[in-house]
């Protein structure tokens, strides 16, 4: 599929497939030893003959170890740009082309561990992203894998994970991963962990319907959600919902207020592409004189 | 091999305050720019001297291989090449040891002092590896908000001929003019801004510049170029981190109340309110307080403690 001259979305097993064929495994013991052996090699041939050859060989060699040498140092350094590339492309929402290229690009990083975990991360998140939640939730469990569980950032892909998992309503597994992450989090003074988490409780008590759970993460919501950026937006838009559903009389401030501060931070035709519950709140502006 | 003439303890900031920190003494000392110059011509001498001894070696054993001492000579071959193997060996150790500075530094450990110390009196380093090791050093300081320490850091290296360290130039830069910006170096950070103008710049890079920029011109009051394309600039500081972009939002923000544009300051301001504590607009606030009261350097100020832009646009 890779391949192809036009991309195509990986399905699942698809997605199972390329990560089981592109497993990293760190750098070969032989390979990094491999040149010095040669070189030490050459050197006894040439302490044991007494010839012209021999003398000029050690140097050879030598010559030959440090192009060896250079060309891999290289090799690594042109994949490492490679990588930024594909995340500076992701970091501009460029979804389809980013995960086109880290697909492509996985394969030839198998011996390098640190930038293939960087663009199996990076392919996570576009099928995040491009709402292809079962391959996402493959994708961030491959990764968790193979991180230890109290790592930053296997809670945090366990965050998105848990995320992802609400989003096809798997409601159960996403409760489980939530409850087991909660200790961890608390443990963790990272404040963008800790919005994501609350961020993914909000999730979970829209998708449940527990509208008066939601509620009651309003008066701290605002300061818990501002490490994520931009992106709190959609915990805003998630609190404007829960209000709607829970006020009797749906013009009432709250609502309007909640749904601003979203609607600041992101326009409103990406907060329903992502939740396409939020659409009853389309339309909806702040009363005069509301205070965000 | 070592010696501990790396940094001088008594070091001097340049503006007239004490550049150590309570307790600083048992870290990492002040940076002193002539040692960084020292250690450079130190192990550039020691280089060289390897390196000729080296070709010395080859020279001979070639010159003399169908003779006697071709045997003795191949052996002065193997010692030299042995001392120039082991040179960079230590090397390719403390350019190993970079990203664990790296990581360290942005914890905020002790730490990371003693490790940029012991690497720092290493000798002989390659020039490239001993940039990149006061580079890390400039991280730190920044980190410890010592903030003139940092200029003098990112300026002595900067003077040198970079090498492999030019990687870092851009980070360089922008740690220099984010530290001239707030120890009040205006010419500095300026210096830095257009450099940096000059440099291919990353993502991440470029959106600290933006960052910078936006900063640097609502300070002096070049409120016209700061909100020039302002609806680009709002999308490029959404893919900021959240303080970053509040930053910029409330910088900009001032500088629409300041252009009478109410509705657009407004709107930044309570964009800057969702992404920023208080406590870091406060910072925004007096930043451009402290340019206007203290400074006045383009004479443009039509700012005081008063302004509405300043008490809040909204």
């Amino acid at each position: 599929m890779a391949n192809s001259q036009v991309f195509q979305l990986p399905t699942p097993d698809q997605v199972a497939d390329h990560l089981a064929a592109n497993v990293p495994r760190g750098p070969s013991r032989l390979v990094s030893w491999l040149p010095m052996m040669a070189f030490f090699a050459v050197l006894v041939i040439s302490l044991a003959f007494d010839h012209v050859i021999a003398a000029v060989l050690p140097w050879m060699a030598l010559v030959v170890v440090l192009w060896f040498v250079s060309a891999r140092a290289r090799r690594v350094r042109r994949l490492e740009r490679q990588a930024v590339e594909v995340e500076e492309m992701a970091i501009l929402r460029y979804h389809l082309p980013t995960l086109e290229r880290a697909w492509q690009l996985l394969p030839s990083l198998v011996g390098v561990p640190s930038v293939h975990g960087r663009m199996v991360s990076c392919i996570a998140h576009c099928l995040d992203q491009l709402q292809l939640y079962d391959s996402a939730i493959l994708t961030y469990s491959f990764l968790i894998d193979r991180l230890p569980g109290d790592h930053d950032q296997a809670v945090r892909l366990s965050i998105e994970r848990s995320i992802a998992q609400l989003q096809m309503d798997h409601l159960a597994d996403a409760d489980d991963n939530l409850r087991s992450l909660r200790g961890l989090v608390l443990s963790i003074n990272n404040t963008v962990i800790n919005g994501a988490y609350q961020f993914a409780q909000l999730v979970q008590h829209v998708r449940t319907n527990h509208f008066e759970d939601a509620v009651a993460l309003a008066p701290v919501l605002v300061e818990q959600l501002r490490p994520l950026g931009v992106e709190a937006a959609y915990g805003h838009a998630l609190m404007a919902l829960s209000c709607h559903h829970l006020s009797d009389s749906p013009g009432t401030d709250e609502v309007d207020v909640w749904w601003h501060r979203a609607t600041l931070l992101m326009p409103a035709v990406e907060l329903i592409h992502r939740f396409g519950e939020l659409r009853v709140l389309d339309g909806r502006s702040m009363p005069p004189g509301g205070q965000v | 091999m070592v010696e501990p003439d790396g940094l001088s303890q008594s070091g001097d900031r340049g503006d007239g305050g004490s550049l150590k920190p309570p307790g600083a003494e048992l870290g990492l000392p002040a940076f002193v720019p002539a040692t960084l110059h020292r250690q450079l011509l130190v192990d550039s001498v020691i280089w060289w001297i390897f390196t000729f001894a080296l070709l010395a070696a080859l020279g001979l054993s070639l010159a003399v291989v169908d003779q006697q001492e071709s045997f003795g000579m191949l052996v002065c071959f193997v010692l030299f090449g042995g001392a120039w193997v082991l040179f960079n060996l230590t090397n390719a150790r403390v350019a190993q040891q970079l990203p664990q500075i790296t990581q360290l530094v942005e914890s905020g450990g002790r730490e990371a002092e003693s490790l940029i110390r012991n690497v720092t009196l290493r000798r002989p380093l390659h020039r490239g590896v001993r940039l990149l090791v006061y580079h890390r050093m400039a991280m730190l300081r920044y980190r410890q908000r010592r903030f003139a320490e940092v200029v003098v850091i990112c300026r002595s290296v900067l003077s040198c001929t970079l090498g492999p360290a030019r990687q870092v130039k851009a980070h360089l830069l922008i740690l220099m003019a984010e530290a001239g910006l707030e120890c009040r170096d205006w010419y500095g950070a300026w210096a830095a801004l257009v450099e940096l103008h000059r440099c291919r710049l990353s993502l991440a890079e470029a959106l600290r510049l933006l960052a910078l920029q936006t900063r640097y011109q609502v300070q002096f009051g070049d409120d016209h170029p700061a909100l020039y394309g302002i609806e680009h600039k709002m999308l490029m500081a959404d893919l900021m981190s959240a303080e970053q972009c509040g930053a910029t939002n409330a910088f900009l923000s001032i500088a629409a109340w300041r252009l009478n544009q109410p509705d657009l300051s407004r709107r930044l301001w309570e964009r800057a309110h969702l992404l920023c504590t208080p406590r870091q607009l406060e910072e925004v606030k007096s930043a451009v307080m402290a340019t206007h009261q203290g400074q006045n350097i383009s004479g443009s100020s039509t700012i005081t403690a008063s302004s509405p832009g300043i008490d809040c646009p909204v």
